[in-house]
């Protein structure tokens, strides 16, 4: 072999051969007839095949062609093995080869073929491979696997042939054939890791490869051990199947939506719609759907059209709820074909959505219109566009879900023309000069990329089909925050207080609400997260529908066989998730966790069932304990009981609750300052603060009030129902005042008391006692939950077991409006004892651990 | 090879031949003359098993012990060539076998497929069917070919059994200089299967038939028509429709050009169409198909409306005559330059009614009437013999020229009731497709 000839050999070509003893000829004549104006070396892979046959005919053909067709027997290691030989070979040896081809021993090239792949590589040096369309012999077939290439779908389907020449920069770069792949798809895993060392493919449409099927294959073994060979690259590829991985490969190669702002007469191509891909006019969006059309397996357009006015979009955004919308309106459009959102005024402080499949005319008004692509299509393919229009009527033909969102006043929403603005652009398309050629199926392969058409799918197929939140990780740390209501509880109080927290330690908090589908969410709530959510998920049951229970407290329905893929899809995203007595939402926490989201599971207290046993979402999460984090409990007594019950003590992070509010220390001092100088003759002022149900112990409520009353006693209750529950006793009724929401109500009402009295029959860590304290307010309280760790009997208020409740308080009552300096004093302890706890500081040990677990994870 | 060196084996030059440059392909065996060449070959032997993976081993030949050194090297050395030949005979004998025996099967095969060829010829005289039709838009602007101006079609099917392509011509170009070059190719294969040269002065209006002499094969791939216009004045072809697709436009915004496909058995060749041009280099054709698309063309000729009428149902022309009156159809330029003979099929559709007479005649083209429905005046010769059928009964009809037709002729399918008797009704006379041969073939 001369130096010379060497020079000229730019690709090797190299054929595993493993009992494919007389196909093998076809294979190499097929490389010897090559048409190129370059030299081809063709080496031949015998990997152990134990047919004589094999080797005599290798030898033969390198005897009679020297320098060209080299022969290398060698012990079988399958065909990765068999190929990397071949590779490294031709690469140590032939410094001068440029591109390597892998030609399998039973299949075949036409003539012109690597030089036409050669010259493609040339043409496109972004292109670290060429693949081709796959043209089968035997059993007749022709695939076509054009469009461009991405990797989105690669991690879906395998769309490369082996039968691809690939630049030796992609070998240099330490790609090797996986030999662990030995049952198939080692082309599939080999090409995922090209593309994972930062190569990119491309289709030559007319390569030249000729693929030989036979009606049993290696292919067809490996279909049937598809989901072993599948699951282990997934295992390899981790990183390629990751939620976040694959949303930023669909808003680079496939965005999910196309958004027609009517207003601008624009066309947003994005999957997330606060970001952009693409921006097209209405004619070269036109001519993307037409192409479509004619050929989907190649021509991609968005799986969903959007329409909307960019101020309509605006006010989405305003309302934080403009992601929410993409992903409920999808979900909608899923079940229906068409969707739409409609932006009507609601109450002050409150949001809340209806779902309505029989809108009789109301759909006219939306603001925002999707629709699935495919759906479209049809109709663009209809003779008559009679169907279609009559979205514009009360007889609405097509199935249409209307999502009716209610937004607190100020947002203002107006009336939206999105229907209109459809089906005008309904009437563009029909009229596009493309539609007729369109329609007419030219190519004679059989488009094979299916999933061209719903790339959207990949990604929900990693989140148990469920519709992915159309939302770009940005680089900050978002954390979810789960409820499953929202009015004017204390968990809800403290959720509020944790976004605060979270917001000043880095954190980008978004609501979720899991059950109800109409909350109170304050103007506070709204400044503080980033998005607002609503799962609305009929199925969805915080509680109840379980089969059965653990450590006695049933675990929910939803929970254990629920549709999970609505709440994954919708959280996906996140970078922690916190569930605050979030419930059956426990039951998707696994999976959140294996998708690298930190889950944390925030508890309050245990309920009680009605024979007074303890019950509810601590147990719950005890049952879950594998699939969280961390615990967050709001009392270090509870930490104690989580540990108790088996939760490990480095998954236990204390948040013990705080006041829920800010008090600026002027006012605090103001406040002690005014309370000192209150005329001892005047009644002692006693107040009542928060939710009214039993739990609360109104009943023993009812008769202090009944026992203490005027002129000694001056009294207020204060606080709404959360929970239908049994009606008020009259004395309570008679005093009750609304709800306070905002905090200077709130220091109001505790700059009038002096008293602040909870005989609750279970709690947690009550924050209005906290609050009080604060204050200056001194409180009567029982000693049930963590009540203790902060009121200790004649130190700083008044701590009483919960039997005998009512006399004891009673008694107290009697001594304080007595003892005025007694009263005094109790109140300036309880300031004083106070006045440190802040949220900031209790909610830092528990984003110091999720900081941590941002860095290991980053590690890995 | 003489060699060993670790892992390394050279040649007599000295030339690294071992594991790094594949198997040596001409190694006879390895010749131990001495214990420390019986050392080197354990070594060589372990490397060639595990490099290689041969189970077999490095065959030796120990001559350690021998007395006469060089007559038994050189007796080794002759038993392992002979018995190398030997296998190498075997092999040989065997693929000559093998290949025997595929001659055979291929004989066999290529007997049975003309056996077939004639009989599909027979039954359905060879007929290309029509598979695709991208219709011409006039309301589109036509696509204009300047003089050296090229454009390639993708077309819209496979090419397998592909036998003639349409293109439309708006209008015929002002110069009747220059020539159409149009050429058939294959990707996959990158190469072209037919070419064209199609004189200017026979472009006409209206479509263009290019045909294969023989269908394509049966390996299927993408056929792209290119057309190079050579012409003196501007050429104008007929589009079909836009489509968003730039691999199927000719070019950049353009639509498709209007197209016909006509497809055959793969591979097989068939009588080419009469309004077929053939392709260059291909041998002139003795046949010409005058078939279902020029039956489907025909014009009436008679005074009689509505006479002349093509049934899909029948695949034939029906050539309704009501009384001894000559009914008639006229397929234009169906008489091709060279043809002596036309015959094809003839019935009269009905189960009873008058016997019918049938006759072929052709005129020169040059010399049509500008009224359709007047016959002209046939010349000696140029009329076939009337050939007279009762009801229900198939026939040969034959029309045998003196003289090879020198220039392009119409085609005239007459028909009339037999004797003086006039139908109540028209009587349902079907002319089939023909077939017209030149007269290389008629010669023979």
């Amino acid at each position: 072999m001369s130096a010379e000839v060497l020079s000229r050999d730019r690709v090797a070509v190299v054929v595993p051969i493993y009992r494919h003893s007389a196909l093998l000829i076809e294979a190499i004549e097929s490389v010897l007839a090559q048409e190129a104006e370059f030299g081809i070396v063709l080496i031949l892979v015998n990997d152990g095949c134990p047919f004589a046959e094999t080797e005599a005919t290798c030898l033969d053909y390198a005897r009679v062609h020297p320098g060209r067709v080299i022969y290398l027997p060698k012990p079988n290691g399958g065909l990765s093995d068999a190929r990397n030989r071949g590779i490294s070979f031709a690469l140590e040896t032939f410094p001068e080869v440029e591109a390597v081809y892998l030609l399998d021993a039973d299949n075949r090239l036409r003539p012109k073929a690597l030089a036409r792949a050669l010259a493609a590589l040339e043409a496109h040096p972004e292109a670290g491979w060429v693949y081709p369309n796959i043209d089968m012999f035997g059993q007749r077939y022709a695939g076509d696997y054009g469009g461009p290439y991405s990797r989105l779908l690669h991690a879906q389907m395998n769309i490369c042939e082996a039968g691809s020449l690939i630049r030796r920069a992609v070998f240099e770069a330490g790609v090797v054939f996986d030999t662990s792949f030995r049952k198939g798809f080692e082309d599939w895993e080999f090409f995922l890791s090209v593309a994972a060392a930062g190569f990119t493919g491309m289709n030559l449409e007319d390569f030249g490869f000729l693929y030989r099927k036979r009606p049993e294959s290696m292919l067809r073994e490996a279909e049937r051990e598809g989901a072993a060979i599948r699951l282990a690259m997934r295992e390899k590829h981790r990183e390629a199947f990751r939620p976040a991985t694959l949303m930023r490969l669909e808003q680079a190669e496939a965005p999910r939506f196309a958004i027609y702002l009517s207003d601008r007469d624009e066309v947003v191509l994005s999957s997330d719609p606060g970001q952009e891909t693409e921006r097209l006019s209405p004619e070269a969006f036109s001519q993307r759907i037409w192409l479509s059309q004619s050929d989907p397996s190649r021509h991609p357009s968005p799986p969903f059209m959007v329409v909307a006015t960019e101020a309509g979009l605006e006010q989405l955004e305003a309302a934080k709820m403009l992601h929410w919308a993409f992903w409920a309106l999808e979900a909608a459009a899923d079940q229906k074909g068409v969707s739409a959102l409609l932006l009507q005024p609601g109450s002050e402080g409150r949001v809340s959505l209806s779902q309505n499949d029989r809108p009789e005319g109301r759909q006219v008004l939306a603001n925002v219109l999707m629709i699935r692509t495919v759906l479209l299509r049809e109709t663009l393919q209809d003779e008559s566009a009679a169907w279609i229009n009559s979205l514009a009527s009360a007889a609405c033909q097509p199935a249409i879900r209307l999502l009716e969102l209610n937004l607190p006043p100020q947002s203002a929403p107006v009336a939206g023309t999105a229907v209109f603005s459809f089906l005008s652009m309904v009437q563009r398309l029909r009229a596009s000069p493309w539609r007729r050629g369109a329609m007419m199926q030219l190519g004679w392969r059989k488009g094979d990329i299916a999933i061209r058409e719903a790339p959207h799918l990949i990604l929900r197929r990693e989140l148990s089909d469920g519709v992915a939140y159309p939302r770009l990780r940005d680089g900050g740390r978002h954390v979810g925050i789960l409820l499953p209501l929202i009015e004017f509880g204390g968990v809800e109080k403290v959720a509020l207080n944790f976004v605060r927290a979270l917001r000043s330690w880095g954190f980008e908090p978004h609501l979720f609400v899991l059950e109800r589908s109409d909350a109170a969410i304050s103007e506070e709530w709204r400044a503080l997260v980033g998005s607002i959510n609503f799962l609305a998920d009929p199925a969805f049951r915080a509680w109840g529908g379980g089969q059965g229970a653990y450590l006695g407290t049933e675990v929910p329905g939803w929970a254990q066989d629920g549709a999970h893929g609505r709440l994954l899809g919708m959280l996906h995203w996140l970078d922690v998730v916190i569930s605050f007595h979030g419930g059956a939402a426990a039951g998707v926490m696994g999976q959140l966790r294996r998708l690298g989201i930190q889950t944390v599971s925030s508890l309050h207290l245990s309920d009680l069932s009605a024979f007074g046993r303890p019950v509810g979402n601590t147990y719950l999460s005890t049952a879950y304990e594998h699939a969280f984090d961390y615990f967050a409990p709001c009392s270090h007594q509870l930490a104690d009981w989580c540990h108790a019950m088996g939760i490990p003590q480095d998954k236990i992070v204390a948040v013990p609750n705080a006041p829920s509010f800010p008090l600026p220390a002027e006012i605090a001092q103001a406040s002690l300052r005014q309370r000192a100088g209150r005329d001892p003759a005047e009644p002692l002022r006693v107040m009542y603060l928060g939710r009214l149900d039993a739990q609360k112990g109104l009943e023993r409520l009812a008769e202090v009030m009944t026992g203490a009353e005027a002129p000694r006693f001056d009294w207020r209750v204060i606080g709404g129902a959360v929970m239908a529950g049994a009606p008020l006793p009259a004395v309570v009724a008679r005093h009750v005042e609304p709800v306070l929401t905002s905090p200077e109500e709130l220091i109001a009402a505790y700059d009038w008391a002096d008293v602040l009295v909870l005989l609750s029959g279970y709690e947690g860590l009550p924050l209005t006692i906290l609050e009080a304290m604060r204050q200056g307010v001194v409180v009567i309280g029982t000693d049930v939950g963590a009540v203790s760790e902060v009121l200790h009997d004649g130190e700083n208020g008044v701590l009483l077991p919960l039997e005998g409740a009512v006399r004891g308080c009673l008694s107290a009552l009697d001594r304080l409006s007595r003892d005025r300096a007694l009263l005094r004093r109790l109140s300036e302890r309880a300031s004083a004892d106070m006045n440190a706890r802040d949220w900031v500081e209790v909610v830092r040990p528990l984003a110091q651990r999720l900081q941590a677990g941002f860095k290991s994870a980053a590690q890995k | 090879m003489i060699g060993v060196d670790g892992r390394a084996f050279h040649d007599l030059e000295g030339n690294l031949i071992g594991p790094a440059q594949g198997l040596p392909g001409d190694v006879l065996c390895f010749l131990a003359l001495s214990r420390s060449a019986l050392e080197a070959h354990a070594i060589a032997d372990r490397l060639w098993r595990v490099e290689f993976g041969l189970t077999d081993g490095l065959a030796l030949e120990d001559h350690t012990r021998a007395r006469n050194r060089e007559a038994e090297v050189f007796a080794a050395i002759a038993r392992r060539l002979s018995s190398q030949l030997r296998c190498s005979h075997a092999g040989k004998t065997r693929l000559m076998r093998e290949v025997a025996l595929l001659r055979r099967d291929h004989d066999n095969m290529q007997g049975a497929f003309a056996s077939l060829e004639a009989y599909f010829h027979r039954v359905v005289r060879s007929e290309r069917s029509l598979t695709m039709t991208l219709s011409p838009d006039p309301g589109l602007p036509a696509l204009s070919l300047r003089p050296d101006d090229e454009i390639e079609q993708r077309l819209p099917e496979d090419s397998l059994g592909l036998s003639d392509i349409g293109i439309c011509l708006r209008s015929a170009p002002v110069s009747g200089a220059g020539n159409l070059r149009v050429t058939l190719e294959l990707l996959e294969d990158g190469e072209a299967v037919a070419d064209w040269v199609i004189p200017a002065y026979q472009l006409a209006e209206g479509w263009l038939r290019l045909s294969l002499a023989r269908a394509l094969g049966p390996d299927p791939q993408t056929a792209v028509l290119r057309l190079v216009w050579e012409g003196e004045s501007e050429l104008r072809l007929m589009p079909s429709m836009p489509h968003p697709d730039p691999r199927f436009t000719p070019r950049f915004g353009a639509p498709m050009l209007a197209l016909r496909l006509w497809k055959f058995v793969p591979g097989a060749q068939a009588a080419l169409p009469v309004d077929g041009h053939p392709a260059q280099l291909a041998p002139m054709p003795d046949e010409w198909n005058i078939g279902l698309s020029a039956l489907r063309r025909a014009q009436n000729a008679s005074p009689e409306p509505g006479a002349v009428e093509f049934s899909d149902l029948r695949t034939g022309l029906f050539v309704r005559p009501k009384s001894d009156a000559v009914a008639a159809a006229r397929i234009d330029g169906a008489g091709r330059p060279g043809m002596v003979h036309i015959f094809g099929g003839v019935k009269t559709e009905q189960e009873a009614g008058p016997e019918v007479e049938y006759a072929y005649a052709l005129a020169p083209a040059s010399a049509r009437k500008r009224v359709a429905s007047h016959l002209p005046q046939f010349d000696q010769g140029r009329v076939s013999d009337w050939l007279r059928l009762p009801p229900n009964e198939w026939r040969e009809l034959h029309l045998f020229l003196d003289q090879p037709l020198a220039e392009p002729h119409d085609l005239y399918l007459l028909s009339r009731v037999a004797g003086k008797s006039a139908a109540p009704a028209p009587v349902e006379a079907c002319f089939f497709r023909m077939i017209g041969k030149t007269a290389k073939v008629a010669a023979e």
